[in-house]
């Protein structure tokens, strides 16, 4: 017998990357995606300057074939340090939802499913960290840990655990009382297994869903965090940093700033529009 | 031949559940016993307790919410109510085997039926995952499901009802276990199917020697499949005896009422529904269990009614015995 194996995996995945692309707008999105990725880690070899090559008798160059965004307040390339800086913006967001969402939805799920004291102890402490706004609360743990790029990812982490813990607790509640839960007890098997088998499949994709939707919005937290300083310190080039000292060349060197919040908002839109095609592809039922 | 050892015996078994108001009581001094390789009915209506019995065998009821009054439970020699955790995970599957009424549930939604046999598999043997999956399509095969190898791949959503049910006895009976309880296993499927499926669970018992203990509300398939009956009814076991006597003698005005209560094919004879409701666990009656809707209550059944013996093996729990039986046995 062959059981479901890697060729049936592969259809799987073709399956659902081509019901993805049904929609435009979750195709479009999709693209840029890939493309940022595929920036991020060929970043060395597209950028035509270095991120942090200073060349002071270029500051503040306009744009023009050699730079084609500008130079800044020290002539580094802004189009080499925007490429450099989805290394960071999305890659750290990315490392950073994973953590929150695999924390707390191991959290959610021992809650979920042992109840009682694990229970309390567990969903009155995520409720603690979602009585404060997340972004003030992100805000504080990034200045009490010290501003660097690090905290700031924790910082984050933290905030989001809670969304991903409730939404495991809720699914795991659900999953639990089915009945192949219990008829899986008849066969003797013990907790640890009942958790890996049978709940955490049907919590997975749910907290998928919601990984793809965290994604703009820890991108979005990163850049606010680099902008206020408690994030990634110069010279990294971080697009809330540039954008922290590139506002005050709003007026003469409009471009500075316009196409690092460009950046973040191309990259932003895209990874919430994915979000809603894949919460769509997953949920049929909520599709309009 | 030697008497063996019975494969479950339950004994004089009392449990209570846990409620705001205090411990209500949903099981009263209950007996079972099977022999080994026999087939035995447990019926009673709805709320009778007898999910209730056959949950607690293989101790399956939330541990903090039930309250063991006395009793004991004894599965293949071993003291069901008093293992701990470990053990009774081990009796669960080798030992114990359960089917559920509702076959498309009972089966995890994101594995292949297959997968899911050979975790079983593996669960009480230890064996490679290949020699599993061989082992799975062998089971599947015993289950008369035809291209196994297909099957084995398919998702539950992908089968049929019946489909699914011949996978959870294929489940249930992977471990060869002593005991089968089957509750309700054919209630969710077509008539056409029942037939089927009962078939197949009197074969797979006869060839692994294993017992099996029918939960049912349905007389019909139960004098049908099983040699002996137990009737249960408000927590009390009201008659116990061979299919045959039960069907054709039954001594308690309770079981007369099922029995009327049955529908004919023929049509003829209208249904008579038993009036009154069941009892209300909260109110522990003093006399008979029964008497509020019994038709042929007296004065006698103020008082709890001990098991009166009619034959030696056919007990009923009725006064209207007490001239008949040859005196009170203390089942």
């Amino acid at each position: 017998m062959r059981m479901p194996g890697v060729s049936t995996r592969v259809a799987k995945a073709t399956l659902t990357l081509r019901s993805l692309l049904t929609n435009p707008v979750t195709a479009t999105a999709l693209s840029v995606v890939i493309l940022l990725l595929l920036v991020g880690v060929l970043a060395p070899v597209v950028a035509p300057y270095g991120a942090t090559s200073v060349d002071l008798a270029n500051r503040l160059a306009p744009m023009s074939g050699s730079h084609l965004l500008g130079t800044d307040e020290v002539g580094r390339d802004i189009l080499s340090r925007l490429l450099y800086g989805v290394r960071i913006s999305v890659g750290v967001s990315i490392a950073t939802v994973a953590c929150a969402a695999v924390i707390g939805m191991l959290l959610g799920t021992v809650a979920g499913y042992f109840g009682r004291w694990a229970d309390t102890l567990i969903m009155r402490a995520i409720d603690v960290v979602l009585s404060f706004p997340s972004l003030i609360l992100a805000i504080a743990l990034a200045a009490a840990l010290g501003p660097n790029l690090l905290n700031a990812a924790l910082a984050i982490a933290i905030v989001k655990i809670p969304i991903y813990a409730r939404l495991a607790y809720a699914e795991t509640l659900s999953t639990r009382q089915q009945l192949y839960v219990r008829a899986a007890k008849t066969f003797g098997v013990g907790n640890a297994f009942i958790v890996r088998r049978h709940i955490l499949p049907n919590i997975r994709s749910s907290i998928i869903v919601q990984t793809t939707l965290d994604l703009g919005d820890v991108i979005l937290l990163i850049s606010t965090l680099g902008f206020l300083g408690l994030g990634a310190q110069p010279p990294t080039p971080e697009w809330g940093a540039m954008i922290s000292t590139g506002w005050h060349y709003l007026i003469d060197q409009w471009w500075y700033p316009t196409f690092t919040g460009a950046a973040i908002f191309l990259t932003v839109m895209s990874f919430n529009l994915l979000g809603d095609g894949v919460r769509d592809l997953l949920d049929p039922t909520g599709r309009d | 031949m030697t008497p063996e050892a019975p494969v479950l015996s339950v004994d004089n078994l009392s449990l209570s559940f846990r409620s705001r108001t205090g411990p209500v009581a949903v099981l009263r001094n209950v007996s079972i016993d099977i022999q080994p390789g026999e087939i035995v009915g447990f019926v009673g209506e709805s709320g009778s307790g007898k999910s209730v019995t056959a949950l607690q065998i293989a101790r399956l009821l939330p541990e903090d919410q039930v309250l063991v009054d006395s009793g004991s439970i004894k599965v293949a020699g071993h003291d069901v109510l008093s293992a701990n955790a470990r053990e009774m995970n081990d009796l669960r599957g080798s030992q114990i085997g359960f089917i559920f009424q509702e076959p498309m549930t009972a089966l995890s939604p994101t594995m292949a039926v297959g997968t899911q046999l050979a975790l079983a598999i593996r669960r009480h043997a230890r064996c490679s995952r290949k020699e599993a999956q061989r082992r799975a399509l062998e089971t599947l095969n015993e289950v008369r499901i035809e291209s196994a190898d297909h099957v084995a791949r398919q998702y539950p959503f992908q089968l049929s009802g019946g489909m699914c049910q011949r996978v959870v006895i294929a489940l249930a009976m992977c471990a060869s276990p002593a005991l089968l309880i089957a509750d309700e296993p054919t209630t969710a499927l077509d008539v056409t199917i029942q037939a089927d499926i009962l078939n197949l669970i009197r074969a797979l018992a006869a060839d692994a020697g294993t017992s099996v203990l029918f939960v049912s509300h349905d007389l019909a398939v139960v004098s049908e499949l099983c040699q002996r009956v137990f009737v249960l009814y408000g927590g009390e076991m009201v008659e116990q005896g061979s299919s045959h006597d039960i069907l054709n003698g039954p001594r308690h005005p309770y079981t007369k009422a099922l029995l009327a209560a049955l529908p004919h094919i023929s049509g003829t004879k209208e249904l008579q529904p038993i009036p009154g409701e069941p009892p209300d666990p909260r109110q522990a009656p003093a006399g008979c269990v029964f008497l509020p809707r019994c038709p042929e209550a007296f004065a006698r059944c103020e008082a709890k009614p001990p098991s009166f013996a009619i034959q030696s093996a056919h007990t009923a729990a009725c006064w209207l015995n007490e001239q008949i039986a040859e005196g009170p046995t203390d089942a």
